[in-house]
């Protein structure tokens, strides 16, 4: 195992919830990218007299002009990138949107096709059949006479000659032309950021019961979700947020991620994550889901995660006779209002900086029972 | 930052809340022992006579049913032993850190303490964001004059305007560390395949390279780019296809840098319990 990493290499605090990178680290950064490290920093120091916002460039597909286009503005009447109706006139009389340029890189891609270089995008990852079929119906279509502005103006037209367009079309969504994914990252972020807002939204990572309880019965809810593909190859299924923080922690790290899914004792295939589904198709599958996993395994599917719930989870369950029972319950659950009670004061505690309350005063207080108000 | 929900968030009915909050199955225990009828009626008639609790999980011990009993009152910290940690720095072992070796014969899910990092990360992801949602002042006098030129008020929407910028700025800001670093590994995996000819060109279909890497700590990049790289590696069939297209299959054996993110030790000193002997959060001294 690799050596304890030295207080100087360390970025996150999770006390304080700072996030600092090493010197080493900053010097990395400011060589690979020439920019400074923090990026208020950075946008400071690129406004010399006055404040100013980095612009984009785009190309005019017709006639090859840069434009400057502002990222984003305050003031809707202006044409800036990430106006989604953006519509700027060149002066060669063309008219340049998000489609025209996505079109233009797609165009670009099947004439490198057709040069004999690689395929296009979306031909590089599982399910690797697909990428053969897509180039030679790119050259069996173009022979002789590579698509142009005129004849194949828009994405549409450009994807109308393959026979499964929903293959190709993924991959040539409009993109920010400072980047060569295949996504807009930018939508990727905004994407993600719902599941940032719930997983801050329950606090799991403060909460009591995070490692008796809710990782570990998320971690095997996640190797039950992907039996699940197996059994049922054609289902989308949708997570629920706990087994979702499993599957997207696997995911950081690609290579683990692709032989755990290809392995015949999970399902044998390369699982995508599709954070682009409406909320339709995911409410319909989230029933689903619940239905197959529970008549699968047995075991319960969705359900409340917030702390006092994932508390009640790990709890025995109170047997006796139904007097004792209803007894039991009723100091159970007052044990579980102190619990959420105490934890929650720790956390507040935490975030405020103010004294913290002590275990042994938590023990005190459940030892001592339930008292009456005065 | 102190958001944990005052009420069980069952009853909340809000447009944020997963679809799984509304469907209909919402057992709290699992269904493998369910009430029978019985119990059922004895249930509903619990929850009839204290009917303040139902619906109601609010725990924080000042209202609804608990309103027959005193808030709970907490003795301050006495000493190291009796300092509360969530979470607990017992858990953190470097051995479950790691993500970084050899692709074995079988293959894991990721690990608790992974997945306990992520929430944290998670945590400081939304903080960074909240800064620009809601920016101070000289964020605002900036942005106001760099975006517009005119005195703004600044709401929500504004905010919404900003941050999706920053963000732009920083897609550009990853693209150059992402391609140095990506160049850096690639080097550093032919260095290691040193056998083979450089002819030998790493197609698609072999999959990732089966020596999986952590990212050097020195190249761990400002919050901002990594925000986006790990937007894009949740993208799995995309990032493959890019860094297959891109020339740069070597970063599919890059290991999310776990270790780097938050070290051990340090985790240790932090909470406090650097002898181990902290008392493990969830389970109560009486259970």
């Amino acid at each position: 195992m690799a050596e304890l990493t030295g207080k100087q290499n360390q970025s996150v605090d999770l006390q304080t919830l700072d996030y600092t990178l090493s010197a080493d680290a900053r010097a990395f950064f400011k060589v690979a990218t020439s920019q400074e490290v923090d990026l208020f920093e950075q946008l400071k120091k690129e406004s010399f007299s006055k404040p100013r916002m980095p612009t984009l460039e785009i190309t005019c597909p017709k006639c090859g002009h840069e434009h400057e286009l502002p990222i984003a503005s305050l003031d809707s009447a202006v044409n800036f990138w990430h106006n989604p109706n953006l519509s700027l006139d060149c002066a060669c009389g063309f008219t340049i949107t998000h489609d025209a340029l996505c079109a233009e890189r797609l165009r670009h891609d099947y004439k490198q096709v057709l040069a004999g270089g690689p395929g296009i995008r979306g031909t590089f990852s599982p399910p690797f059949d697909r990428g053969s079929t897509i180039s030679a119906q790119i050259k069996s279509h173009f022979a002789g006479a590579p698509p142009t502005l005129l004849s194949y103006p828009t994405v549409d037209t450009l994807l109308s000659i393959f026979q499964n367009p929903e293959h190709v079309a993924p991959f040539y969504l409009p993109t920010s032309p400072h980047s060569s994914a295949c996504i807009s990252l930018t939508a990727a972020v905004i994407r993600q950021e719902s599941f940032v807002d719930k997983m801050h939204h329950f606090l799991w990572v403060r909460s009591p019961t995070l490692f008796t309880d809710t990782l570990p019965r998320a971690r095997e809810k996640y190797k039950n979700f992907f039996r699940l593909f197996s059994l049922f190859p054609w289902e989308t299924m949708v997570p629920t947020l706990d087994l979702d923080l499993f599957w997207h922690t696997h995911q950081l790290t690609p290579a683990r991620y692709y032989y755990y899914c290809l392995q015949p004792s999970t399902t044998g295939r390369f699982i995508d994550h599709d954070d682009k589904l409406p909320t339709s198709v995911l409410d319909d599958g989230f029933g689903r889901t619940t239905e197959r996993y529970r008549d699968t395994f047995g075991l319960e599917y969705g359900g409340c995660f917030c702390w006092a719930c994932e508390i009640e989870r790990n709890e025995e369950k109170v047997t006796g006779g139904w007097w004792i029972r209803l007894r039991r319950e009723k100091r159970k659950l007052w044990e579980r209002r102190v619990k959420v009670a105490f934890w929650r004061e720790v956390e507040h505690r935490r975030s405020t900086g103010g004294e913290q309350v002590g275990l042994r005063g938590l023990e005190k207080v459940l030892a001592e029972g339930p008292k009456k108000r005065k | 930052m102190f958001n944990v929900p005052e009420v069980c968030r069952r009853a909340a009915e809000t447009s944020t809340i997963m679809s799984e909050l509304k469907s209909k199955v919402q057992h709290k225990r699992p269904s493998t022992s369910p009430r029978s009828p019985l119990q059922q009626l004895l249930w509903r008639a619990w929850r009839l006579k204290s009917k303040n609790v139902d619906d109601d999980d609010g725990y924080s011990g000042e209202q609804t049913e608990a309103s027959d009993y005193a808030p709970p009152e907490f003795a301050a910290v006495d000493g190291e032993h009796d300092m509360p940690a969530a979470p607990s720095p017992e858990q953190f072992t470097p051995a479950s850190l790691s993500a970084a070796g050899l692709i074995g014969e079988e293959e894991h899910a990721p690990t608790h303490v992974q997945a306990a990092l992520h929430l944290g990360l998670l945590e400081v992801f939304w903080k960074y964001k909240d800064q620009f949602l809601r920016p101070g002042d000289e964020m605002k006098a900036f942005f106001s004059a760099a975006m517009d030129g005119k005195e703004v008020v600044w709401g929500d929407a504004e905010g919404l305007v900003l941050w999706k910028a920053v963000i732009e700025i920083a897609v550009g800001r990853f693209e150059a560390w992402w391609k140095v670093v990506g160049r850096e590994t690639e080097a550093a995996k032919w260095a290691e395949r040193g056998g083979e000819s450089e002819s030998e060109i790493w197609e698609p279909r072999h999959g990732p390279p089966k020596k999986v890497t952590e990212l050097p700590p020195e190249m761990l990049p400002p919050l901002d780019v990594l925000i986006v790289w790990h937007s894009f590696l949740l993208n799995p069939r995309c990032y493959y296809d890019d860094c297959f297209a891109l020339g740069m299959p070597g970063m599919l054996a890059v290991a999310f840098p776990w270790q780097a993110i938050v070290g051990f030790s340090h985790l240790l000193v932090n909470f406090g319990g650097a002898d181990g002997k902290t008392e493990p959060i969830g389970r109560s001294p009486d259970a």
